[in-house]
């Protein structure tokens, strides 16, 4: 997948700006505010319909103005071309139109345009709580899989059921009715059992990609991804059974507690470099370079199931990095594929051991692209 | 010196108790009504006195109704062995509008969710169990939600040792659908329920 043109009206500091990318490595360059982190913002905004910085829509409207307007022409290796438009307004709810056609749900535009964002707000990937870990995971295997999407959506719906239910009893007295928990518990587990097989299923596929990536990143160390799931099933005992059998014995501990304590809402993805824990020992290099690891193996599973090759939007990759490692990760970006990569000098870049006069090579002076008209 | 006639602000809080309807709706849909000519006015206010003093539920199967049995119920021709369990009277509208059924329902008035402390005490669950001695066959035409489901569920556990058969209502592919286009989770059930040809 391309993205070939752009264009932005009222997002953040851009009035007015159209720009037309290189279909390899392209540079956005510009001293600290000059909106080099925004253009990365108005592309993610195409493939998710949202900032990766953040979820509040109305944070991305021009200061003073009321409307914002994105819209991208993309190109795919398999799929025709489309046209992507994002309207937001202070007035009215945000919609996207594909193709000039209005999607009447944003959650149609998932697996449409694959997109690896790396940008500073994921450091929480690897330095973050679990839940953190999981919404990565969770938001990789619902690109890939509308069934893993769907199963995920009840699982939280049904989850949040059972938990109202057991939060009256914990807090108000009110007696649970034994009938309408097995209810529940039911629907819990034939979604929980699907959500579960299918994170282990793709784990085992992105364990292998992470690792032989992080091997060319940093040849004297390991890196390793593992999912430890809260319900463990026994020999010959299926998953759904498990999830049945525990949340039956957790009942009255769940009853007590007025909440649920087993289930995929506790289940682990961990790294581990060289058989420790990334999150309790890593420096921050290490956490860097193994999130630049992590969006990598993101990159080649998207391409795995959806055919198609992502994006990359890559915002100070470098940072916290050392020249060496630096140097070794423009010597690995994946070829072919269409990368952005912000920095603040070009110099630095050059420094880094990127070749700036290339025709693979897409340079912007970010300062200069305001009030281009489109 | 209060500016609007008291009855006005009463008559827009009333309106805006209406799902979807804001103050301000409200307020425009009062002001609107004063235009009315007064015949029309007084018509709605003895329209609205009437709902509340003819219209009430049946007895037997909860449909909104003025007389009491429903004229389902009462109806000499309707199936009596077979139930049809919905959410609300606007579900039997719908199934009535396709014409193809023939036996009778029972109306739950709203669909079991502890997170809107609706449990089964707040919904016609006891009525139902008492009509099932003379039923063969329960049809659960509940929404396919996570809600419609635990609905499905609690009413399957509860009928469990009871000599009914239970069906639901197929899903899949909607007519004039592209498979193509079709969400996978929705295919994929289509699948797993197909039909022998
Ligand atoms: N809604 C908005 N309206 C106008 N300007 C905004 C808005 N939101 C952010 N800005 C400004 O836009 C400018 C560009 O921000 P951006 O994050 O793109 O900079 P950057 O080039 O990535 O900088 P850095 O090198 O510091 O990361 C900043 O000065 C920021 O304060
Ligand atoms: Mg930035
Ligand atoms: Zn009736």
């Amino acid at each position: 997948m391309l993205i070939k043109s752009l264009s932005m009206k009222n997002f953040r500091v851009y009035e007015h700006a159209a720009l037309r990318f290189g279909e390899q490595t392209n540079v956005l360059f510009g001293e600290n505010g000059a909106g080099k982190t925004t253009v990365l913002e108005a592309i993610h905004c195409l493939a998710y319909t949202r900032s990766f910085k953040t979820h509040l829509d109305g944070e991305l409207i021009r200061y003073e103005t009321t409307e914002a307007k994105v819209g991208g022409n993309f190109s795919g290796d398999r799929k025709n071309d489309q046209r992507v438009e994002m309207f937001l307004s202070e007035k009215q709810p945000k919609h996207i139109k594909v193709n000039g056609a209005l999607l009447s749900s944003q959650a149609d535009l998932i697996g449409r345009i694959p997109l690896v964002c790396l940008a500073p707000e994921d450091g929480v990937v690897t330095s973050g709580a679990p839940a953190d870990r999981r919404r990565f995971f969770d938001k990789l295997f619902s690109q890939v899989d509308s069934v893993y999407l769907q199963a995920l959506q009840q699982f939280n719906r049904v989850l949040k059921q059972r938990n109202a239910q057991l939060n009256d009893y914990a807090v108000n007295g009110t007696p649970v009715n034994s009938e309408l928990l097995r209810a529940l518990d039911t629907q819990v587990a034939k979604h929980g059992a699907v959500v579960q097989e299918k994170r282990a299923e793709y784990l085992q596929k992105f364990k292998t990609f992470v690792y032989e990536i992080y091997q060319e990143l940093e040849r004297e160390k390991t890196f390793k991804a593992a999912y430890v799931p809260s319900v463990k099933p026994k020999a010959g005992e299926t998953v759904e059974a498990a999830f049945q059998r525990e949340l039956e014995a957790s009942r009255p501990a769940d009853m007590r507690r007025g909440t649920t304590t087993t289930g995929i809402q506790r289940d682990l993805f961990l790294f581990y470099l060289n058989h420790q824990e990334i999150r309790r020992y890593g420096s921050k290099g290490e956490h860097k370079l193994a999130l630049v690891a992590l969006k990598f193996a993101e990159g080649r599973l998207l391409e795995d199931y959806l055919t198609e090759k992502p994006i990359y939007l890559l915002d100070d990759l470098f940072a916290e990095l050392d020249i060496k490692r630096s140097v070794q990760i423009i010597q690995s970006l994946p070829e072919g594929y269409q990368i952005f990569i912000t920095s603040t000098d070009l110099a630095d870049l050059r420094q880094h051991g990127m070749t700036l006069e290339s025709e693979k090579l897409t340079v912007f002076d970010t300062g200069k692209l305001r009030d281009v008209a489109a | 010196m209060k500016l609007l006639p008291e009855t006005l602000d009463l008559i827009t809080e009333q309106l805006s108790r209406f799902p979807g309807i804001g103050k301000k709706t409200a307020q425009r849909m009062a002001f609107d009504l004063l235009k009315w000519p007064a015949d029309d006015v007084r018509r709605l206010g003895d329209l609205l006195k009437a709902s509340v003093d003819k219209i009430g539920t049946c007895s037997i199967c909860g449909l909104i109704t003025e007389t009491d049995p429903c004229p389902i119920c009462a109806h000499p021709n309707r199936d009596g062995s077979t139930i049809c369990v919905v959410e609300d009277t606007m579900d039997v509208v719908a199934i009535e509008r396709t014409g193809r059924y023939r036996g009778k329902y029972h109306i739950l008035g709203g669909i079991l969710s502890p997170l809107e402390g609706v449990g089964p005490d707040e919904l016609n669950i006891d009525s139902f169990v008492k009509r099932l001695d003379e039923v063969e066959e329960v049809i659960l035409a509940l929404n396919p939600s996570v809600e419609g489901e635990t609905t499905a569920l609690y009413l399957a556990r509860l009928l469990r040792d009871r000599p009914v058969k239970m069906t639901r209502l197929a899903r899949g592919v909607p007519m004039g659908g592209d498979l193509e286009y079709i969400d996978e989770a929705t295919l994929g059930r289509a699948l797993e329920e197909r039909n022998p040809l």
